[in-house]
C-alpha cells in the first residue's frame, strides 16, 4: 500500500482559479519522490494541503489508505505524528522569542502528552540526530547560521517521529555547500530512520540527486508523472 | 547583500520580548519613576499635601512661589501644589479608565479579527474603518452634552471611540505572526489555536500594544485635561490640571507664572508616556535609524600600469561599526572580456562590485587598494564620475531596480537624455531603439515596472545600463531570481549585447551552472578573500583551493544520484570573525599551523591560474575532486 | 482604485447614517428631555406635555430620526429650541472661519514638515535630533496650554499679534492672515514634527530601495535621485498623512477656538454642549463628519494619482 496518495487534487484559493487542479501522485515507504516545477507552478500549494495548511477543492488525498482530505482537527492532531513538513526559510520557521527547546519540546508536551523530562531528553536526542550538540536546546534561532537552523527545523519535524516528511525547498536558501550538509543529512535519516520523503523543489539537479522519482509540475498541472530519474 | 549584513548585527541578541529590556535603559527609567512619582503623589495626596485643594486664603492670593507655598496660591489664595495632587487623582484615574477600555476592546478584537481571518476579519475591517472616519472629540461631546455629569461613562465612550486604532495595529501584527512559517509548523502538529494565540502570537504583540497604550494613556490625559479646560470636567472646586489651566488663563495678564505648574506637569506625564512608547518601539520595531556618516574613500596611486581595462590592486573594503568584508582583493577585467565572481552569501562579491562604482552603503568605504580604469589612475578622482558612461551595474532583483511610480519609458528616457541630451523625439527614438535592442516591445515604454515580469524588467535593467554606452557591465546575480527558462534567454542578450558591443562583463554569481555556461575565466571569492582564479575550465578540472574543490565536491549535478556528497564541513565564518591567515583553514582538510600563522600569499603554480593555498601541490590536479 | 472609492463611499454613507443616529439615540436615551430644560425649573404638566407634542418629543424615537434625516436631505438641519437659531444657517456662519484655520494649519504642517523631513533624510545627524526633539515636545504640550503661553507672549508681553478674534477674509486680507496666525502655529506645532518623522523614515526607505542605487549607479545626479525620485515615493504614504492631520485638526480646533475666542464650529460645540443643546451639536457633528468623509474621499483619490500600483483595478 502506498503511504500517500493524491487522486485528482485540486486547490483553488479563488473559485474557478485553481493553482493545483487534477495532481495524482503515490509515495511509497521509504522513497524520496521529487516534485520539480518553476515558481508559480502549484508546487508549495501541494506540499501545503498534504499536511492541512490549506483545504483542498476537489480530489482526495489518502494517507496509507485512509482519506484524509477532510480530516477533522483532532485527526489532523494524531496524524502530526506520522506526517511532517520542513519549510524554504529555515528564519522562519523556528519562532525567534523562543529557545530551540522549548519550540522543539512543544509538539511533544501537547500531542504527546509527554512529561517535561521526557520531553527533554528526545529533544536532546533529536538534535544530535541532526549533528547539533544538545546545548543548543537554550538557545534562540537567533543565534544559528541558515544551515544550522536549517538541521533545527529538520529537527523540529522529526521530533514527533513522523514516517513521511514533505521538505518544501528545504535547501533553496542555502548556500552551496550548505546545502551538501542537509541534503546528506535528508539521506542519512532516510537511511537510518527509514523515512519517505516528499521532495518539492525547483532545482532539476537537487531533484535527480535525491528522488528515486519524479514528478514535474507546471501550471497547477502533471506534466510528466512520475518515473525515475534520468 | 546589505540584509544580510544588518541581519549578522542583529544575530545574537535575543529577539522577541526585547520591550522588557527596553524598559531597562535610562530613556525608559525616568518617565517610569516620573509617572511612579505621579502616582505615589496623588493617591497619598491626603497624606502629603501641605493644605487642603480648596482651603482659600484670600490674604494671598496670586503669589509667587516661597517656603510656604511652594508652587505659589490662586486666585483664591488655595495651594497650586495641593491642588495639582489633587487635580492628579482625576486626571489619572480617567487616564486608566480609558486605557483599561481601549485594551479590552481593542486587544480582543484585534487578535480575533487577525487570526480567525474570514468573513470576521472583513466585518471588522469594516467596522473599523467606518469608526476611524468618526471625529472622535466631536463625539465625545455629543456623549457629554447628555451624560456629562458621568465622568466615568465619558471616559469609556472616549476609549471605545480611540480602540479601533489600536484593533487595527493588534489585527496586523497578528495577521504578521498567523503567516509566519512557525506557526504553520504549529498548525502542522495539531497545535490547539488557544496555544498558539498564547504562545507566539501574545508575545510578538505585546511590544506594538505596549507602544500604542502608552501613547494613548498620553493622548488620554490630553483629551481629559482640555475636556476640564473647556469646563466639562469635575465641578469647581474640586481640581484638576485642566481646570488649574483655564484658570491661569483668566488671570494670565497678572499671574503668568500660574500657567506653569499645571502645564509642565501635565505636559511632562504625556512625554513621559510618550518616551516610554518610543523606548519600547525602538527596542523591538525595525525603526529606521538616522543615516550614517558618509565616508571617503581612501584609494592610492598605482604605480604600475595595465593594459587591462580595469585593474584592482590590493582592495580593502570596510563597512560601518569597522567590519573589513573584503581584503586584499586583485582583480583584473580585459576589454571585451567575460570574468566571473563566485562566491557563497556573504563572501564579499557583491560588497566588491558596490565598491567599484562607490556605491557601498552608507558608512562603508574602501579602506585600501588602487584602481585603474582604461589605463587611467582615480586615486584622485574615484570612481564616481565613471556611474552610467563607462561603467554600469545591473542587479538580482530587476523590479525592485526599477522605480515604482514612473513608465518604463521615461526611466530609460530620463538616463538617454543624461547622457545624449537632444531634442524630446531623438530622446524618444533612442529610448525605444534600446527596449527594441534587448528584444523588448515598444509598448512596454507605457507600463509601470510592477507590469512587467522579473525577465522583463531584467531586460529594462539591461536597457538602461546600455544608455550611457559602459565600456564594462557589473552584473550581479542578474539571473538569480528567475526562472531557469528566462535565465538562459538573459544570459543569451547579455552574451549577444557584448558580442555586439564589445563590453567588458562582470558577472557576480553563485551560481557555477551560470559561471560555467557564461565566463571564461573566474574568481573564487572566501570571506573576504579571493582565494583562487583563473580559466573556469581548469577551476573545474584542476582546482588549486581546496574551498573549489569542495565546492565541486558538494555540486548534486557532478555526483552520482544517491550517494553522500563530499560536503565542507561547518559553515562560512561572519566578518569580524575571521581566522587569521587562511579564512579556510578551520574547514580545511589540508590545514596545517603555517595556514594560521600569518597571511598566505597569492601564488601563481599555472600561467594565469593563481591560489591563495600553501598546500596547492597536494590537491593532484583535481583527481580527489573527480574521485 | 474605482472600487475603493466605491467601498469609500458606501462606508461614508454608512458612516453619516451612523454617527446622526447615535446622536439621536443618545438624545432619547439622555435623563430628563428638552422640553423640561427650556422650560427651565416651575412648569404645568400641561404645558410640559404641549411643548413635547411641539418639539415631537411624544413620537417613536426612530420616527423623530426619520422625519430629521427627511429634513437635512433638503438641507434644513432644525433650529436650536435654546437660541432659536437655524442649525445649518449658524453652521454656514461659523464653517469658514474654521476651515481657513484647519486649512492653513495643514498647508503649514505639511510644508514645513515635508521641508523638514528631507532635509533630516538627506543629511541626518543633528537636524535629525532637532526634528526627534521637537517631535516630542509637540507630541507632550497640551495645545490649549501652548495657545495660552504664545498668547502670553507674543499678544500680552509684545503685543505684536491679536491676542483673540477673528477677522474674514472678505473684510481685510491682512487682518485675517493677522488675526490667523497664532492659532495655526498652535495647530500646527504638533503635527509639524509628526510629518518631519514621516516623511523622514519614508524618504529613508526610499533611499534606501533597489532602484535608488540603481540610478545612482546609472550616474543620476544626487539631486535628481533625492527630489525626482525618492521624494516622489515617500509622498505616496505622506499624502495620507495630510488627510489625517486635517482630520486631527477638526478636534484640535475645539480647544484652539476656545482659546483665541474664535467664531468657528469647535466653539460652536463646546458652546452648545455646555447648554445641553442637542440639537445643534448633532449638526455639528453630522457637518464634521462630512468633511471627514470629503478630506478622506480626495486622499484616496491623491493617492491613487501618485502611486501607480493603486491605480489599476
Amino acid at each position: 500500500m502506498p503511504l500517500l496518495e493524491l487522486r485528482g487534487l485540486r486547490v483553488a484559493y479563488r473559485p474557478h482559479h485553481p493553482v493545483v487542479d487534477g495532481v495524482d501522485l503515490v509515495v511509497r515507504p521509504g522513497e524520496t519522490l521529487g516534485l520539480l516545477g518553476a515558481s508559480g507552478s502549484g508546487k508549495s500549494t501541494v506540499g501545503h494541503a498534504v499536511v492541512g495548511l490549506v483545504r483542498p477543492s476537489g480530489g482526495r488525498i489518502l494517507f496509507r489508505g485512509e482519506d484524509i482530505t477532510h480530516a477533522t482537527a483532532r485527526r489532523r492532531r494524531a496524524l502530526s505524528t506520522r506526517l511532517q513538513i520542513v519549510f524554504q526559510d529555515p528564519h522562519g520557521s523556528l519562532n525567534p522569542s523562543r529557545t530551540v527547546g522549548s519550540t522543539l519540546a512543544e509538539p511533544l508536551r501537547v500531542v504527546r502528552r509527554l512529561p517535561r523530562r521526557a520531553a527533554e531528553a528526545r529533544v536532546a536526542a533529536v538534535l544530535e540526530r541532526v549533528g547539533m550538540p544538545p546545548a543548543v536546546a537554550r538557545r534562540y534561532p537567533g543565534a544559528f547560521s541558515g544551515g544550522q537552523l536549517q538541521r533545527i527545523a529538520i529537527a523540529r519535524a522529526l521530533v514527533l517521529e513522523p514516517e513521511l516528511l514533505v521538505c518544501d525547498e528545504p535547501t533553496s536558501a542555502l548556500d552551496l555547500s550548505v546545502q551538501a550538509q542537509i541534503l546528506n543529512l535528508l539521506l542519512d535519516l532516510q537511511h537510518q530512520l527509514g523515512l519517505s520523503y516528499l521532495f518539492i523543489s525547483h532545482d532539476a539537479d537537487v531533484v535527480r540527486f535525491l528522488c528515486h522519482r519524479v514528478v514535474t509540475l507546471r501550471g497547477g498541472r502533471i506534466t510528466e508523472p512520475a518515473g525515475p530519474r534520468s | 547583500m546589505t540584509a544580510r549584513i544588518e541581519e549578522f548585527v542583529a544575530r545574537g541578541v535575543r529577539p522577541g520580548r526585547r520591550w522588557r529590556a527596553a524598559l531597562r535603559r535610562p530613556l525608559a527609567v525616568l518617565p517610569l519613576a516620573y509617572l511612579a512619582l505621579l502616582v505615589a503623589g496623588s493617591v497619598l495626596a491626603p497624606l502629603l499635601a501641605p493644605y487642603s485643594p480648596v482651603a482659600a486664603d484670600l490674604d494671598h492670593v496670586l503669589a509667587g512661589p516661597s517656603l510656604s507655598h511652594v508652587l505659589g496660591t490662586d486666585a483664591l489664595g488655595r495651594d497650586v501644589l495641593a491642588r495639582l495632587m489633587y487635580g492628579g487623582r482625576v486626571s489619572l484615574l480617567h487616564a486608566a479608565i480609558v486605557v483599561v477600555t481601549v485594551v479590552v476592546a481593542g486587544v480582543a478584537s484585534g487578535i480575533a479579527a487577525g487570526y480567525l481571518d474570514g468573513w470576521f476579519d472583513r466585518a471588522f475591517t469594516w467596522v473599523v474603518d467606518v469608526l476611524l472616519a468618526i471625529p472622535v472629540l466631536m463625539t465625545l461631546l455629543v456623549v457629554l452634552a447628555v451624560v456629562g455629569e458621568h465622568q466615568t461613562v465619558v471616559m469609556v465612550a472616549l476609549g471605545v471611540l480611540v480602540s479601533p486604532g489600536l484593533a487595527r495595529v493588534v489585527r496586523g501584527a497578528t495577521l504578521a505572526v498567523r503567516k509566519e512559517l512557525y506557526v504553520a509548523a504549529a498548525r502542522v502538529c495539531g497545535l490547539p489555536h488557544h496555544r498558539i494565540v498564547a504562545a507566539h502570537v501574545l508575545p510578538r504583540i505585546a511590544g506594538p500594544v505596549i507602544v500604542q497604550v502608552s501613547l494613548l494613556a498620553g493622548g488620554a490625559l490630553l483629551i481629559d485635561a482640555g475636556l476640564s479646560y473647556l469646563g466639562f470636567g469635575a465641578q469647581p472646586p474640586d481640581p484638576t490640571w485642566g481646570d488649574m489651566i483655564a484658570q491661569a488663563a483668566s488671570v494670565i495678564d497678572r499671574q503668568p507664572w500660574l500657567l506653569v505648574p499645571p502645564g509642565v506637569v501635565l505636559g511632562l506625564a504625556i512625554l513621559a508616556f510618550g518616551l516610554l512608547g518610543d523606548a519600547v518601539r525602538d527596542a523591538t520595531a525595525g525603526h529606521s535609524p538616522l543615516p550614517q556618516p558618509a565616508r571617503t574613500s581612501t584609494l592610492t596611486p598605482c604605480a604600475e600600469p595595465s593594459a587591462a581595462l580595469l585593474s584592482l590592486r590590493g582592495l580593502e573594503v570596510t563597512l560601518a561599526g569597522g567590519r573589513v568584508v573584503v581584503e586584499d582583493l586583485c582583480l583584473e577585467i580585459g576589454h571585451g572580456e567575460t570574468v566571473a565572481l563566485a562566491g557563497e552569501s556573504g563572501c564579499g562579491k557583491s560588497i566588491t562590485g558596490r565598491a567599484i562604482l562607490d556605491l557601498l552603503p552608507a558608512g562603508g568605504a574602501v579602506t585600501a587598494g588602487s584602481f585603474r580604469f582604461d589605463g587611467e589612475d582615480l586615486a584622485a578622482t574615484g570612481p564616481r564620475a565613471l556611474r552610467g558612461s563607462r561603467i554600469a551595474l545591473i542587479s538580482q532583483d530587476p523590479v525592485a531596480a526599477l522605480d515604482p511610480v514612473f513608465p518604463i519609458g521615461r526611466q530609460v528616457g530620463e538616463l538617454v537624455r543624461l547622457r545624449h541630451g537632444g531634442s524630446r523625439t531623438s530622446v524618444r527614438q533612442r529610448t525605444l531603439q534600446l527596449l527594441r535592442d534587448v528584444n523588448l516591445p515598444e509598448e512596454v515604454a507605457r507600463r509601470y515596472p510592477h507590469e512587467l515580469s522579473g525577465g522583463m524588467a531584467q531586460r529594462v535593467a539591461i536597457a538602461m545600463a546600455l544608455a550611457g554606452e559602459p565600456s564594462l557591465l557589473i552584473a550581479d546575480e542578474p539571473t538569480t531570481a528567475l526562472d531557469a527558462a528566462v535565465q538562459a534567454e538573459v544570459l543569451a542578450l547579455l552574451g549577444r549585447l557584448q558580442a555586439e558591443r564589445g563590453m567588458a562583463i562582470l558577472l557576480i554569481t553563485h551560481d557555477w551552472a551560470v559561471v560555467t555556461s557564461f565566463c571564461r575565466r573566474a574568481y573564487v571569492m572566501y570571506a573576504g578573500h579571493i582565494v583562487e582564479s583563473g580559466p573556469v575550465e581548469e577551476l573545474l578540472t584542476r582546482p588549486r583551493h581546496p574551498y573549489t574543490e569542495g565546492l565541486l565536491g558538494a555540486m548534486p549535478s557532478r555526483a552520482r544520484p544517491g550517494t553522500r556528497l563530499t560536503a565542507i564541513p561547518g559553515s562560512v565564518p561572519e566578518p569580524g570573525q575571521w581566522p587569521s591567515g587562511c579564512h579556510f583553514a578551520p574547514r580545511c582538510t589540508l590545514a596545517t599551523p603555517e595556514c594560521s600563522a600569518a597571511p598566505v600569499p597569492v601564488s601563481e603554480p599555472d600561467a594565469g591560474h593563481r591560489t591563495r593555498c600553501l598546500h596547492h601541490d597536494e590537491l593532484a590536479g583535481g583527481e580527489r575532486a573527480s574521485a | 482604485m474605482l472600487r475603493l472609492i466605491a467601498h469609500r463611499l458606501v462606508v461614508s454613507v454608512v458612516l453619516v447614517f451612523l454617527v446622526s443616529l447615535l446622536a439621536f439615540l443618545l438624545q432619547a436615551a439622555a435623563p430628563g428631555d428638552l422640553a423640561r430644560t427650556i422650560l427651565g425649573q416651575n412648569f404645568s404638566t400641561e404645558a410640559h406635555e404641549q411643548l413635547r407634542h411641539q418639539l415631537g418629543l411624544d413620537q417613536p424615537v426612530l420616527t423623530q430620526y426619520g422625519q430629521w434625516l427627511r429634513d437635512a436631505l433638503h438641507g434644513d438641519l432644525g433650529s436650536s429650541p435654546i437660541s432659536g437659531l437655524s442649525v445649518a444657517g449658524e453652521i454656514g456662519n461659523r464653517l469658514p472661519v474654521t476651515l481657513s484655520l484647519i486649512g492653513c494649519a495643514t498647508a503649514v504642517t505639511a510644508f514645513v514638515g515635508v521641508a523638514l523631513g528631507v532635509v533630516s533624510a538627506v543629511h541626518g545627524g543633528r537636524i535629525g535630533r532637532v526634528v526627534d526633539v521637537l517631535s516630542l515636545i509637540g507630541y507632550a504640550l497640551p495645545s490649549f496650554w501652548f495657545a495660552l503661553t504664545m498668547v502670553t507672549l507674543f499678544a500680552v508681553t509684545v503685543q505684536l499679534l491679536p491676542a483673540t478674534g477673528y477677522v474674514a477674509l472678505g473684510a481685510s486680507p491682512a487682518g485675517w492672515a493677522r488675526s490667523l496666525v497664532l492659532p495655526v502655529a498652535t495647530l500646527a506645532l504638533p503635527g509639524i514634527a509628526v510629518f518631519a518623522k514621516q516623511t523622514r523614515d519614508a524618504m529613508l526607505d526610499a533611499l534606501s530601495r533597489d532602484y535608488v542605487t540603481a540610478l545612482r549607479a546609472h550616474g543620476v545626479p544626487e539631486r535628481s535621485v533625492i527630489l525626482r525620485h525618492a521624494l516622489r515615493n515617500a509622498a505616496i504614504p505622506v499624502v495620507t498623512l495630510v488627510g489625517l492631520t486635517f482630520i486631527g485638526l477638526l478636534s484640535g480646533t475645539v480647544f484652539v477656538e476656545s482659546v483665541f475666542a474664535m467664531p468657528g464650529l469647535g466653539g460652536l460645540a463646546v458652546q452648545a454642549t455646555s447648554s445641553h443643546d442637542i440639537k445643534m451639536i448633532q449638526g455639528v457633528v453630522v457637518v464634521f463628519t462630512v468633511i471627514v468623509v470629503v478630506v478622506n474621499l480626495v486622499v484616496d483619490l491623491a493617492y491613487g494619482g501618485l502611486n501607480p500600483k493603486a491605480r489599476v483595478r
